[in-house]
């Protein structure tokens, strides 16, 4: 489980004090106006912002002052997640071995990681030919291969289009199960998101403003 | 017809740039012969010259680089710092000053009387005498153009999106993983293209190898152009060295040149400097920080604060009073080197308009690949025999007298318009290709696009090119002194004549009046226009 | 500042138009034209005394002058030239393009050693090597002295490139012949280094990187008169010093034949050959001419050394190639 107590930062306009408890398995998505500090709580979590003050333990461990490789955590974002020269088996090897100098077991993992995600036949393409969406599912490929059991993702399928957004939720969906993840997760639309994750939280001026059910989010906005 | 409408910037830009190229050849191409180039070719003393001409050209490039990505891959932790930003804008000093000047400076630095030498005379009790030989040409070389290759490895550093740095650091990539997966890659291209240019450049460096060089044991190509036009009055046989030397030259650049890929990149939307967690507390990382920052600082800026210092004890500051003379340079400087500055960046800015469709929507590379080359053109042509071809071709027309600020704005625009390609090119294809589509939406194109959206928003690589292109031609002293006329006289000139007639005063103050001038149009380009958003 | 500028070169321009008749061109070099050079003092007095215009244009350096004539052929501007270096005579008068002068050369002071129909000489110096007497109290009394010693270190010119280059060149190859190349081998081991032009050996040898710098026995005056400063001195070498003369000649397609004339007849007189030992730092061609008393201090060189134009046009490239290999060991 996710504890963050308190865990402040001073950014230009204003100061974050985020306070959130997230279980083990839970999927949270984050709503909130554009600058209100969705992406400050993640980078938080992921580590590439320290905090000034308070403290975020996961699973009773202290992580604020990790470096971001250490954190059982991994982030996917909206665009940028490849390297454009190395092919899609490459990209995906990264997750086990950053030298890309595998054994045959490892090996072994990645081909099937690439199985799982239908993506074989596209093992020695170019990143460059791949659409929005198989750019995505290698991303995700790497993520799942790299063990870590927490997942941050900052919109990821926002320059999807609708139905393949749909069907991206329900990978995500399948591999949380699968994998016993637990997701937070900043959305465009959060509408669609209604029937996938167990809560939404508002952020707003820096500060958690408050948890929502899904039920009720379905409710407000119509 | 008006569907072709974007093809008329850059091949007009073209066109004028070839222009004068041509001019030149029409003045020279009467005296080819190609029997003289193979006895040319054949002859032992210049297949020496040619061999030392490569050889030189090579490692000078070579270590240029070498110095310059690890000074790129640790200065860009530290680029928000507005001390890095200063040192960083004062490193350009070394790359535009004027060749003679920069010589000096690192004679200053470098040579038997110089600082370190005088270092050496109190330790040690001897002087040190390095300068003067194959050290000297390289250390030159590497003074000139460590700090162009610097700006240009961290353009392409910074174009790595940052997603991708947090990427690798949440897979923990240790450094040299980060190097090969994800720096190596953004600038592999760049790299080469700098290489190709830094490589052109000693290729023709011809008062460094004279000066430093030695003696006649290290000579290169342009010395013997420069024998055969002047001395021997035989125009054939510089023709003939021309060719040899425009021919190896533009062989060997496009070997470079060869080795660039090409990687499908998605456009990045993001281009910002705050890398996560690159900056380390840990005490050994920031040693070797500060140990390489402080390298390439003794590399580019420590001969010229040497210079400033011996400058500043010959000078006589009542003299400066009332020295028209020295106004008067001031005046034509000015006016001359901002005349070829904003030519340079107009017509680099034509060529990278049709330049950035022919890449990003059309994809036909030859075109492309001929618009850039017409631009980089003048790189492997040999200075001397441009000039001459010049003056030969447009004598018989007008009076050289009278066309002379034309012809000299002219050829310093076209020596600066690869620079200025270079600085603006990645900045205008990024730009264009994320806000493209945008741009479509809102039909909002031609003249309109490029004023009001295009250029605001390169603004501070604008800014950068201009303050270079301005600079660099203000520093000319082989293009003023062939067709300068009395009444023209710009800054360098006035010190290479105080120096051809004993004034060592008056040199001084021409060389700090340079040096304050160049170094407040880069502060005013980089520090001021540069930073507002 | 511009505008003061632009104003001052508008009055300048528009009086000498008012004032003159007839324009000269003159091709000289560009320190000749600088403001501390004659150019300016002697434009003035012939301005005055022929009420025409003088154009004084500064090329690069004495060898652009022939360079330019070469290539402008019949058709340049210039209608006199001012500062060919003697030693290129041979190939100048080759060109077909100069004229003869018609003055009376016969009473100068250089005489007895230069006579010619198409070239006026107006000024002369020797080359020598310049030190510091602070830091060395034993110059060298010779060329073998030089060559002997053990720790001296001279910068000197290209001869590729530069007038006292080939000057030092012709002045080895007087001296020693057909040994000129084992002297060369041997005077490498001092050199520090070969710089393109005098300007920036001089430079060098003033910061500090050589003991001796190849100059000109007239360098010291300059110190001494401007700079009060006496120790800069001339060794003075008993093999003799080879002179370098300057000239001046009028093109034969002048339009202002006369006013040539009259130009070349200035630049010897007296008016003229008084200016010339502070701004140019040579010796005057008239024994009338005023020297500063600086000039007092300077060595006496008796009996100059000189090649002939001809056989240096001859020997040329050869000389260089031989300059070149010995140098490249």
């Amino acid at each position: 489980m996710i504890e963050i107590q308190n865990i402040s930062v001073k950014l230009d306009d204003f100061k974050t004090d985020y306070s959130l408890y997230v279980d083990n398995g839970e999927w949270i998505g984050i709503i909130g106006q554009s600058g209100s500090g969705k992406s400050t709580l993640l980078n938080l979590i992921a580590g590439f912002i320290y905090a000034d003050t308070g403290s975020i333990r996961i699973n009773s461990m202290e992580i604020n002052s990790m470096h971001p490789s250490e954190r059982p955590v991994s982030c996917l974002f909206q665009e940028n997640n490849l390297f454009p020269h190395l092919s899609v088996y490459e990209n995906i090897a990264i997750g086990i071995s950053p030298s890309l100098k595998l054994n045959a077991s490892e090996k072994k993992q990645v081909q099937d990681t690439l199985n799982y995600l239908n993506l074989s036949d596209k093992s020695n393409s170019d990143i460059g030919i791949l659409s929005g969406g198989e750019r995505q599912r290698v991303a995700i490929g790497r993520i799942v291969l790299s063990n870590k059991k927490i997942l941050l993702l900052d919109e990821p399928f926002s320059q999807l289009d609708p139905n393949l957004r749909i069907e991206m939720l329900n990978l995500m969906r399948k591999i949380r199960d699968e994998k016993q993840l637990t997701i937070i997760m900043v959305l465009h639309t959060p509408v669609e998101a209604v029937s996938y994750v167990d809560r939404f939280i508002q952020i707003k001026n820096g500060r958690i403003n408050r948890n929502i059910k899904p039920a009720e989010y379905s409710l407000e906005i119509s | 017809m008006r569907k072709y409408n974007w093809l008329i910037p850059g091949l007009l830009a073209s066109f004028l740039i070839l222009v004068i190229i041509i001019v030149s050849l029409f003045g020279i191409i009467k005296y080819s012969s190609f029997k003289l180039i193979l006895e040319i070719i054949n002859d032992r003393y210049i297949q020496s010259i040619i061999y030392f001409t490569i050889y030189q050209s090579l490692i000078s490039c070579f270590l240029s680089i070498l110095i310059a990505l690890p000074l790129a891959l640790t200065i860009q932790k530290y680029v928000k710092y507005r001390l890095v930003k200063i040192v960083l804008s004062l490193a350009w000093l070394s790359f535009i000053s004027p060749v003679i000047i920069g010589v000096f400076a690192i004679i200053k630095l470098h040579g038997i009387s110089g600082w370190i030498s005088g270092v050496s005379l109190f330790v040690t009790g001897e002087k040190l005498e390095y300068i003067y030989g194959f050290n000297g040409i390289l250390i030159a070389h590497i003074f000139f153009n460590v700090p162009f290759a610097l700006r240009m490895i961290l353009g392409s550093l910074n174009t790595i999106p940052n997603e991708l740095w947090r990427v690798a650091i949440q897979n923990n990539l240790n450094r040299w993983q980060l190097f090969k997966i994800l720096e190596w890659p953004a600038i592999r291209n760049n790299i080469l293209i700098t290489s190709a240019i830094i490589f052109c450049l000693c290729f023709t460096s011809f008062v460094v190898v004279l000066i430093l060089g030695g003696g006649p044991k290290y000579s290169i190509i342009e010395v013997a152009i420069y024998y055969a036009l002047k001395i021997e009055f035989n125009i054939d046989r510089a023709v003939a060295l021309g060719i040899t030397q425009i021919a190896l030259a533009s062989f060997l650049a496009l070997l470079i040149l060869s080795f660039t890929k090409n990687y499908r990149i998605e456009p990045y939307t993001k281009i910002n400097l705050k890398i996560p967690n690159l900056q380390s507390n840990n005490y050994k990382i920031l040693t070797y920080d500060i140990f390489i920052i402080l390298v390439g600082i003794a590399v580019f800026l420590l001969p010229i604060i040497a210079l400033i210092v011996s400058c500043l004890k010959v000078i006589n500051f009542y003299s400066l009073i009332g020295n028209t003379g020295l106004l008067n340079s001031l005046y034509w400087t000015i006016i001359l080197g901002f005349s070829s500055g904003i030519l340079s960046v107009l017509l680099s800015i034509m060529l990278l308009m049709t330049l950035k469709i022919l890449i990003l929507k059309y994809k036909i590379k030859w075109l492309a690949v001929m618009i850039e080359l017409s631009g980089n053109l003048i790189l492997i042509l040999p200075p001397i025999l441009l000039a001459t071809g010049i003056f030969l071709s447009l004598r018989n027309i007008f009076n050289i007298q009278q066309i002379a600020p034309y012809v000299i704005i002219g050829i310093n625009c076209l020596t600066t318009i690869p620079f200025s390609i270079r600085i603006l090119g990645s900045d205008y294809i990024r730009i264009s290709s994320i806000y493209s589509r945008l741009f479509d939406a809102y039909n909002i194109k031609g003249l309109s696009r490029i004023l009001k959206y295009e250029i605001p928003m390169m603004r501070s690589s604008i800014a950068t090119s201009l303050a270079i292109s301005v600079t660099l031609s203000m520093g000319d002293l082989g293009v003023i002194s062939l067709f300068g006329s009395t009444d023209i006289r710009t800054l360098p000139l006035y010190i290479y004549q105080s120096l051809g007639s004993y004034r060592m005063d008056n040199a001084a103050e021409g060389i700090l009046l340079l040096l304050i001038l160049t170094t407040s149009i880069i502060f005013i380009a980089e520090q001021i226009f540069g930073e507002k958003k | 500042m511009k505008l003061y500028i632009k104003t001052l070169l508008i009055i300048l321009v528009s009086i000498n138009i008012s004032h003159s008749n007839e324009k000269l061109t003159v091709y000289t070099y560009d320190s000749f034209v600088a403001e501390w050079g004659p150019g300016p003092l002697l434009e003035e007095k012939f301005e005055k005394e022929c009420n025409c215009d003088l154009e004084l244009i500064g090329l690069s350096d004495g060898v652009e002058i022939l360079t330019r004539i070469m290539y402008e052929g019949k058709n340049t501007n210039a209608d006199v030239v001012l500062g060919l270096d003697s030693n290129l005579l041979y190939r100048a008068r080759d060109t077909n393009l100069f004229n003869l002068h018609n003055i009376d050369i016969t009473n100068l002071a250089i005489s007895n050693r230069f006579d010619d129909d198409i070239f006026v000489p107006f000024d002369y110096g020797y080359f020598s090597f310049i030190y510091d007497s602070m830091s060395i109290s034993e110059p060298p009394k010779s060329f073998d002295d030089l060559l002997q010693s053990n720790n001296l270190r001279i910068i000197i010119q290209d001869p590729r490139t530069s007038t006292p280059g080939l000057g030092l060149l012709l002045w080895i190859k007087d001296i020693y012949g057909s040994k000129a190349p084992e002297v060369w081998a041997k005077l490498g081991e001092k050199i520090v280094t070969v710089t393109p032009g005098w300007s920036e050996a001089y430079g060098l040898f003033l910061d500090g990187e050589a003991d001796m710098v190849l100059s000109y026995t007239t360098s010291p005056a300059y110190h001494i008169t401007y700079e009060n400063d006496y120790r800069y001195k001339a060794a003075h070498f008993i093999e003799g010093h080879y002179e370098q003369i300057e000239v001046a000649a009028k093109l034969k397609n002048t339009q202002n034949d006369k006013i040539a004339d009259k130009f070349l007849k200035f630049i010897i007189s007296k008016e003229a050959q008084d200016i010339l030992p502070t701004t140019q730092w040579m010796y005057p061609v008239i024994l009338e001419a005023d020297l500063p008393e600086s000039y007092d201090q300077l060595i006496k060189i008796e009996n100059p050394l000189r090649i002939e134009p001809e056989e240096i046009f001859l020997n040329n490239e050869q000389w260089i190639r031989e300059w070149e290999s010995s140098l490249s060991n």
